[in-house]
């Protein structure tokens, strides 16, 4: 069976479960980058450049246990990548934002406000949070794709929670730790 | 009512559907990334051809070195990325230790070295057996426990004398009897519940000392005594957590108080707790949960360590992720070692501090992709990862570990 970009290059069309792949990650993945980079447009575009990688690799992702889960891993890198290259607003990620004051906000209580907390997580906690709350994935598949054990993600996600709870945006936060 | 973190979330990222083109635009980029991955190939080849030819002549010559994977002997599932301060493939190690090449040799077949099965103490709410490994005794109190990847280890605190006690990464080490025997363990079963369970370093004999099925365990603390293990139990239905006392031999568990717990210690024969519920995100209090009060000030990032003597602690500067000992009482605060890290343990003196200096993947570096965007960050992290001794004046700092993968570590309660 002809597939990914392979087809593309014979001129067959592209396989149906890409397609479908592509249809039902592509909103997830953009999500779960808004989240991370806290920036809407980085986050289509790197959504749509980790799609891409999966066109490019189809042939063998479709066979991981998990391609959706891989494709998030490398939308997290692509950004990962970005921040480095570019300097964008929340510079590199081993400088986060949490030592310095909150962004005003008018309603704390508003999703721009959570998007802009979330950002200012460091890194690997705002990693953990986003594949285990937004994308949903098991601990399991957050600590093989963070390269840690499920006991680091919880602790991640327990400090990621704790650091969003001093935020105004979510300071009523309930634990909701899974 | 309160939205959850997961409503809250969902209505931060605002998840867009897939464009119409889209699909249509990430094929031909797809394809694009094929090509030029294609053409960095053929150039590769000439290079490749060059390099081949090279070590060819000088290995006719007498010259060659041989490459030399490093890790244990004959352990098929340790990676050959890592390397230890004092490798046991090194021949002082070796010789020190002529069991090690036995133990190794079992090893190849790892499910042959599965110890008999565990004691379980609720036979009706059974936990899997971890796969123990074992070369030989280790010295009571003297060594840190710490998880990988690719197992939970112990080591000596020079770095000296690694020893794989469990395969896989279904474990972490959460505390050290006093007497150095048994390690206790957060064990995550398939279905991800994690339970409590207290691993004997000398026999192997495990004992399964909290599985509730309804409750996730997290942070444990031996008392000074060795009579009573303090424990966090998650609610993972309604979230809540609850801090909870059981015996070393399973028995006798029991909750001391709701709606307080994740990071659990036990020193003066009081619990000390990093966590919701508590008052500054730090507690302590009586065993019988009664006489709570704020542990320390509050502290501006994650708490990751108490002293054995209670006099430091531990955190997570939010601004570099590096680690900082502060006083329970708000002074002395002062930067540690080296940025960023993975937890931190303290020696049972009280004067030095095991942590991890982290490794954070960069680009596509850690995946199976040839296009590696940032290898020479992605190299620069790697070298620089890997677990530390320091002092908690900062003045020393020893390297245990060179490691690229996650550690998390614990230091031994009491010597």
């Amino acid at each position: 069976m002809a597939l990914g970009s392979a087809a593309v290059s014979n001129g067959n069309p592209p396989p149906m479960e890409l397609a479908a792949f592509y249809a039902a990650e592509f909103p997830r993945l953009a999500g779960a980058l808004t989240l991370y980079t806290g920036d809407r447009e980085l986050a289509l575009e790197l959504a749509q450049e980790a799609m891409a990688r999966a066109c490019r690799h189809w042939p063998r992702v479709q066979h991981f246990d998990a391609p959706g889960a891989w494709v998030h891993r490398v939308g997290i890198n692509l950004a990962n990548s970005a921040f480095q290259r570019t300097r964008r607003r929340l510079q590199s990620p081993l400088q986060p934002l949490l030592g310095q004051p909150e962004p005003a906000v008018s309603d704390p209580s508003t999703a721009l406000a959570v998007r802009a907390a979330v950002a200012r997580l460091p890194r690997r906690q705002r990693s953990a949070l986003v594949l285990r709350y937004f994308v949903d994935l098991p601990v399991d598949e957050v600590a093989r794709l963070l390269h840690c054990s499920p006991g680091t993600v919880k602790a991640l996600t327990f400090q990621a929670i704790a650091n969003l709870r001093r935020t105004r945006a979510l300071a009523d936060l309930k634990e909701t730790l899974r | 009512m309160t939205p959850s973190l997961h409503e809250r979330l969902r209505d931060a990222a605002d998840p867009v559907p897939a464009p119409p083109d889209g699909f249509a635009l990430a094929l031909r980029r797809g394809e694009q990334l094929r090509r030029r991955a294609m053409t960095i190939r053929l150039s590769a080849i000439p290079v490749v051809l060059l390099a081949v030819a090279v070590i060819a002549v000088s290995t006719l010559n007498g010259s060659g070195q041989a490459l030399h994977t490093v890790g244990r002997p004959g352990d098929p599932e340790a990676p050959t990325t890592t390397t230890l301060a004092h490798p046991v493939s090194d021949p002082r190690v070796a010789a020190a230790r002529p069991a090690v090449a036995a133990a190794a040799a079992t090893r190849r077949t790892p499910d042959a070295t599965v110890p008999p099965a565990p004691s379980v103490t609720r036979p009706s709410n059974p936990v899997p057996p971890l796969a123990v490994q074992f070369d030989h005794p280790a010295p009571p109190g003297t060594r840190i426990a710490f998880s990988r990847t690719d197992g939970t280890y112990t080591m000596a605190l020079d770095g000296s004398d690694p020893e794989r006690l469990i395969a896989g990464h279904q474990s972490s080490p959460l505390g050290w009897s006093p007497d150095g025997t048994k390690l206790l363990l957060e064990a995550t079963d398939a279905s991800y519940h994690a339970s409590l369970v207290s691993l004997n370093v000398r026999t192997g004999q495990q004992s399964v000392l909290v599985n509730d099925l309804t409750n996730d365990v997290r942070g444990a603390g031996w008392s000074p005594d060795g009579s009573r293990i303090a424990y966090s139990l998650n609610n993972q239905a309604m979230g809540t957590w609850a801090v909870g006392m059981v015996n070393p031999d399973g028995s006798g568990a029991h909750t001391v108080v709701d709606n307080v717990g994740f990071e659990m210690w036990m020193a003066d024969s009081r619990i000390i707790v990093w966590g919701s519920g508590c008052p500054n995100y730090t507690c302590t209090m009586k065993p019988d949960g009664s006489d709570m009060q704020p542990f320390t000030l509050p502290i501006p990032g994650n708490l990751l360590a108490v002293s054995p003597n209670g006099e430091w602690v531990a955190y997570e500067d939010p601004g570099t992720l590096g680690l900082r000992l502060i006083h329970p009482d708000g002074s002395g605060d002062h930067a540690v070692g080296q940025t960023p890290i993975s937890g931190a343990a303290f020696t049972p003196d009280s004067n030095r501090i095991v942590y991890g200096r982290s490794y954070v993947s960069q680009g596509l570096c850690g995946y199976p992709f040839p296009n590696c965007q940032d290898q020479q960050q992605a190299d620069a992290q790697r070298a620089a990862a890997g677990l530390r001794l320091a002092a908690v004046d900062d003045s020393t700092e020893t390297r245990l570990t060179s490691d690229d993968s996650d550690s998390w570590p614990l230091a031994p309660w009491h010597g």
